[in-house]
């Protein structure tokens, strides 16, 4: 069901709880199918093609969404960015041809996003004073219908992880210039080695009694707490730090 | 400084309110449109500025000018939440000794805007020294949700008591904020002095 405020009571008190992106990214995980919706991206404004570090961006869209947009260069000229930048209270994507003119990109942006599995979805512009202005999106896929009942939980949810998302960000970062390696958990830690063995999700899901799409997120998180993009660089990196040893990586094999 | 303006000291303050009433009117009837009443033309005042009333002031000492401002209601009595936005609270409105509520929070317009934003720290700042010194736990709110982000950022420990509703054109919704020394030390870290900021006529603070 959606739309209830006790969800969105939970919601909230896990949010300001969370000591990890990869905890937070879990419970959207969880939340935003509840509410009916299929995909989430807290994101802040920064062109990602100059600036490398955006403070803030936890999304599970389509990897070839994200792909393209990221590739062509689009993000500067997202008409939903756009209309987050002048307007302060939430909308629907569907409603943003009427909200504003697009020009012939910005028109060329929505239908891609629709090729590429990104249906209608509402977003919550984000506006802290002195501070990129940002966003919380929840989508679903194309020609599924949009819970239009959820809004007002969404436009809560947003703000309250987004603002989670920003001090988790925001400590991360002096995590790094502390020079702290990242920690795993144990969970994190099992698939891991699993993956070190060349063992896919699925297998990885067989042995430790979880889901595929479980295991893939953990995974996921661990690649964002070593802040690598690929499988390999995360192996090599847990190994360089003693997370996972080279014994725990062969013996199963035997 | 902030100043605590309760009805014992109202008449030696009464520059620095008619200051607040009439930014309030410049803020709240003019630019933002409220249909709220006006007294003599420029002085916005309900029937919540009353005795019950105390209102937290940053002013110019030298002008003894408003520069920003909150009014503060004890939810045991009349106030906004409980008479006019109780459909707000999912789960009524919570009401007590220790539970206060925020109203009319506001900064004078054409100031500059560092000015205004030292303004509404102090302001802030005050309402946290306010509740530890008179054992507010929780503050209570109206609040429109495009301010939420901001409120959230600012550091307030927050949580909404019901979902937004649309009443007219905004989208407002009630809130709770829970008050610890947590707060202070957090706020008294972003702003540029360490000491107290609230000032009470004739008594000593802290």
């Amino acid at each position: 069901m959606v739309g209830r405020f006790e969800d969105l009571e939970d919601f909230v008190s896990l949010c300001n709880r969370t000591t990890g992106l990869d905890e937070l990214d879990g419970l959207l995980g969880a939340f935003v199918p509840q509410q009916g919706f299929d995909y989430f991206a807290l994101v802040d404004h920064v062109d990602l093609r100059r600036e490398r570090q955006p403070a803030v961006r936890l999304q599970n869209y389509p990897k070839s969404w994200a792909m393209v947009m990221d590739r062509r260069g689009y993000f500067p000229h997202d008409p939903v960015n756009a209309l987050c930048g002048r307007t302060s209270v939430g909308f629907a994507w569907s409603d943003v041809p009427r909200l504003m003119t697009l020009n012939s990109l910005q028109q060329e942006i929505l239908s891609e996003a629709q090729r590429e599995g990104l249906g209608d979805g509402f977003t919550v512009p984000i506006h802290v004073p002195g501070e990129f202005s940002a966003s919380a999106s929840f989508g679903v896929r194309p020609a599924r219908a949009f819970p239009r009942a959820a809004i007002p939980v969404i436009q809560y949810a947003g703000c309250f992880a987004f603002e989670a998302a920003r001090r988790l960000a925001r400590r991360a970062r002096e995590e790094t210039l502390a020079e702290v390696p990242p920690t795993l958990t144990q969970r994190q830690t099992d698939c891991l080695v699993l993956v070190a063995q060349g063992k896919s999700d699925w297998d990885i899901g067989r042995i430790l009694g979880l889901s595929q799409k479980t295991v893939h997120n953990y995974v996921e998180a661990a690649k964002r707490r070593y802040g690598v993009a690929s499988r390999t660089q995360l192996v090599v990196r847990a190994i360089y730090d003693s997370h996972i040893s080279f014994r725990e990586v062969f013996r199963a094999r035997q | 400084m902030v100043l605590v303006i309760t009805p014992e000291n109202r008449q030696i303050r009464d520059t620095e309110m008619r200051s607040m009433f009439i930014d309030r009117k410049k803020i709240f009837v003019d630019f933002l449109k409220w249909d709220v009443p006006v007294v003599d033309d420029r002085y916005e005042m309900d029937q919540y500025d009353n005795d019950d009333a105390i209102y937290l002031i940053a002013t110019d000492p030298e002008t003894r000018m408003h520069l920003s401002s909150v009014r503060i209601l004890p939810t045991t009595r009349p106030h906004l939440l409980g008479d006019v936005f109780p459909q707000l609270c999912a789960r009524g409105v919570p009401i007590g000794e220790d539970i206060w509520e925020i109203s009319r929070l506001c900064t004078s317009p054409g100031l500059e805007s560092d000015v205004a934003l030292r303004a509404r720290r102090e302001v802030a700042t005050a309402l946290v020294e306010f509740a530890l010194l008179f054992g507010i736990t929780t503050y209570t709110g109206v609040a429109h949700m495009q301010w939420m982000s901001q409120v959230l950022a600012a550091g307030w420990d927050a949580a909404p008591l019901g979902l937004p509703q649309t009443i007219g054109d905004a989208q407002i919704s009630a809130v709770r904020i829970n008050i610890t020394p947590a707060t202070l030390t957090l706020f008294r870290q972003r702003a540029v002095s360490r000491f107290p900021v609230l000032e009470i006529d004739g008594r000593k603070v802290a």
